[in-house]
């Protein structure tokens, strides 16, 4: 156990050393350079042009609707997990491959219902 | 190896899955809204004929564990209808027909996606009736989490309505906390024990090791919270009121009653068949919830000047009154269930009865939905509408628990001596006082109705199906009143 | 490594969860506390189930995952409706239901 989190410890003495590095290189900076800020220096920089607007900007998700039905039925693909580990198994068989299909036609009531709905289909 | 399964014992959530899915596809092909309707309550009453199909027969068990796993353990079924169960699924499917009645008109009137309505709430049913089944805790979350998940959509249907999907945020966060509150709980029980069967768990915790002690009672606690959200009790009840007022009322309805009844069937399993072991500690910690809940309930109650907010308030008073017998903790346990499980039938008929007049009445208001029934628009209702009048008198009298409303004043009773029988004195002093406090409120609602009008007339046409369930529940409600002890003989034989 | 240095994290990010939904405003960040306090009683479940030696504990942690990501979908959804008529996803601001 011990060793277990010895061999962290190279990885605690990399990261203090990395961040070492970039605080270093900030603070010596800070304390090079002058400091004289004005209000147009204070400014957001956009590439020279001045900043137009709120910092929340309104974009049009197309399609989120689809990626919700792809987070529900990637994660329903889990409950295979377990079923394949037995479904060779002696015992079970057909009857097991049926009980999946008939999970499955649930999921896929779901998706004929979206489609129908016009979920997936471009807008 | 493959598990045989008792399709009889799980056919009320069949055929409510199986319509559910017509449901959706029928709606997917653009069936007709009446259609619709018609499928869905037809689906609740063919469940509700399975029900009392199963009663007369034996307890069936089904998803047990196969005997090469069960190493000598009990039998550790999964999924029991047992005369308990059949009793609270009789409930649950009775008061859903109720509010898919309720529904019809406010699905047009609203227009809310029909397909959808009917759909969430047959999964939200599914989700009750296997709650109330469940003797093991995966199923016991998986069941909670189905009868929580589609509510939160129903009670968002509105759409492009600000309150609406308000309520639905605020349900929601609680909802979810607690549940991730409640599964922490889950699995410290589980490291404690080992087993997730409640016929497992049980034994496990009477011998458990005293280092062990302080986890075990921590997961059951935590579990605890995850059911104080469902019925509304205190620390988890602040959604109520406000979700009550933005969702659509028969959602309320919905809310109050069927996924109340639920949580409160999971927290009396939970309580009587896994944890009585622990009952030193969940006894009183029921006990100060109820007392708590009941309280604070009642005096916020006493504020309320809309009908749905009152309502609101006063269900989480009759929370508190259905948790007390429960903190007797395993002191005559089983009379304590049965006190819990008559309360919640007679609370059943008062309330969805007083939530259909309430929901009739709101109609009045036709599309422009910026206000919410004050108390004062009830007045001069006896004059313009007396059946109508006189059914919302009854059932505020029934809730209020005075004579001529016997059900109500019969169920205080029989949770008022439950608690006594097991010893909590203080808590029942704590109900006799809040009764008190009830009666205030509900009788001066019940007053108004007889002074003279406001000017604001109630056309009465609330439309058929919102007729025909306030019928129904004051029907039932009069029957109760005149022979309480139907459901008394029902409990104890069940529980 | 002992089952019980993962029941300590799990405890840690069960706390960091809720402390984020009580101290966070913005209901995308509150989403983000919640599903760490579920995953966090998934790490609980499975290393209690590898203590026991027995399945329960990981059947469990299947039906939580499906059960939070259906959960998601749904929150997420409310969200949107919420700022389609608000414009706004801070917690702070659902203020129209009050007494």
């Amino acid at each position: 156990m011990r060793t277990y989190f010895e061999s962290y410890a190279v990885l605690g003495a990399l990261l203090l050393v990395g961040g070492g590095i970039v605080a270093g290189g900030l603070a010596a900076n800070r304390l090079l350079r002058p400091n004289r800020p004005t209000a147009e220096k204070l400014t957001t920089y956009e590439c020279g042009v001045d900043p137009v607007g709120e910092n929340w900007a309104h974009s049009y998700v197309r399609y989120y609707v689809f990626s919700y039905l792809y987070v529900v039925f990637a994660v329903d693909a889990v409950f295979l997990f377990p079923w394949a580990t037995v479904f060779s198994a002696p015992g079970y068989g057909m009857t097991t491959l049926g009980e999946m299909f008939v999970f499955l036609g649930f999921l896929a009531a779901g998706l004929l219902y979206a489609g129908k709905k016009g979920v997936l289909s471009w807008v | 190896m493959i598990q045989g399964i008792d399709y009889a014992a799980i056919a009320p959530p069949l055929i409510l899955a199986v319509a559910a899915i017509g449901l959706l596809l029928a709606d997917a092909f653009d069936a007709p809204r009446r259609l619709l309707g018609l499928l869905s309550a037809g689906s609740l009453a063919a469940a509700l004929i399975a029900v009392a199909a199963l009663a007369p027969g034996d307890r069936r068990a089904t998803f047990c564990l196969p005997d090469g796993l069960r190493s000598g353990g009990p039998r550790s079924c999964s999924y029991v209808a047992d005369d308990f169960t059949l009793l609270f699924q009789g409930i649950v499917l009775a008061a859903a027909v109720v509010v898919v009645l309720l529904s019809l008109q406010e699905i047009t009137d609203s227009d809310i996606p029909a397909g959808e309505y009917h759909f969430l709430i047959l999964a939200a049913v599914i989700g009750a009736l296997t709650l109330v089944a469940a003797r093991d805790l995966v199923l016991l979350v998986v069941a909670l989490e189905t009868l929580s998940l589609p509510v939160f959509a129903l009670v968002g249907l509105r759409r492009y309505d600000g309150t609406a999907s308000e309520a639905a945020l605020k349900l929601f966060l609680v909802s979810v906390v607690s549940a991730a509150v409640m599964l922490f709980g889950i699995s410290l029980v589980y490291g404690a024990t080992g087993a997730m069967h409640l016929d497992r768990v049980a034994p496990a915790l009477e011998r458990l090791p005293a280092d062990l002690d302080p986890v075990a009672a921590a997961g059951i606690v935590l579990v605890l919270a995850g059911f104080a959200f469902k019925v509304a009790a205190v620390p988890f009840h602040f959604w109520a009121p406000d979700v009550y007022q933005g969702a659509p009322l028969p959602v309320a309805a919905f809310l109050s009653v069927v996924s109340k009844a639920a949580g409160f069937a999971g927290l009396a399993i939970v309580l009587a068949l896994g944890f009585p072991a622990y009952a030193h500690i969940w006894g009183p910690v029921v006990g100060v919830l109820a007392a708590v809940t009941m309280t604070l309930g009642n005096l916020l109650a006493l504020r309320q000047n809309t009908a749905i907010r009152l309502l609101a308030w006063s269900s989480v008073a009759q929370s508190g009154y259905m948790l007390a017998p429960l903190a007797v903790g395993d002191r005559r346990l089983p009379e304590a269930v049965a006190a819990t499980t008559a309360y919640v039938a007679l609370y059943a008929v008062m309330n969805l009865g007083a939530f259909a007049v309430v929901i009739g009445f709101n109609r009045r208001h036709g599309s422009v939905r910026t206000a919410y029934d004050t108390l004062d628009d009830y007045r001069g209702l006896a004059r313009s509408s007396p059946a109508v009048a006189a059914a919302l008198a009854f059932f505020l009298i029934c809730l209020a628990g005075l004579p001529p409303g016997v059900m109500g004043l019969f169920a205080k009773i029989v949770v008022f001596r439950a608690t006594v029988a097991g010893g909590v004195t203080w808590l029942a002093v704590v109900m006799a006082i809040n009764t008190v406090i009830g009666l205030y409120y509900y009788l001066v609602w019940a007053a108004r109705l007889f002074t003279a009008g406001s000017g604001a007339r109630y056309d009465a046409a609330p439309g058929l199906p919102v007729r025909a369930a306030v019928a129904a529940a004051a029907t039932a409600a009069v029957v109760l009143s005149i022979a309480p002890q139907i459901v008394l003989q029902t409990v104890t034989n069940a529980t | 490594m002992s089952p019980g240095h993962y029941l300590a994290l799990s405890a840690i990010l069960f706390t960091i969860g809720a402390l984020g939904v009580l101290v966070r405003r913005n209901a995308i960040v509150v989403f983000m506390c919640i599903e760490l306090m579920l995953n966090a009683t998934n790490l609980a479940f499975v290393s209690f189930s590898r203590m026991h030696g027995n399945l329960d504990g990981q059947i469990i942690a299947f039906f939580v995952m499906v059960v939070a990501a259906a959960e998601v979908v749904v929150g997420l959804a409310i969200i949107m409706t919420i700022f389609r008529t608000r414009r706004s996803s801070s917690v702070d601001d659902v203020n129209l239901l009050k007494y």
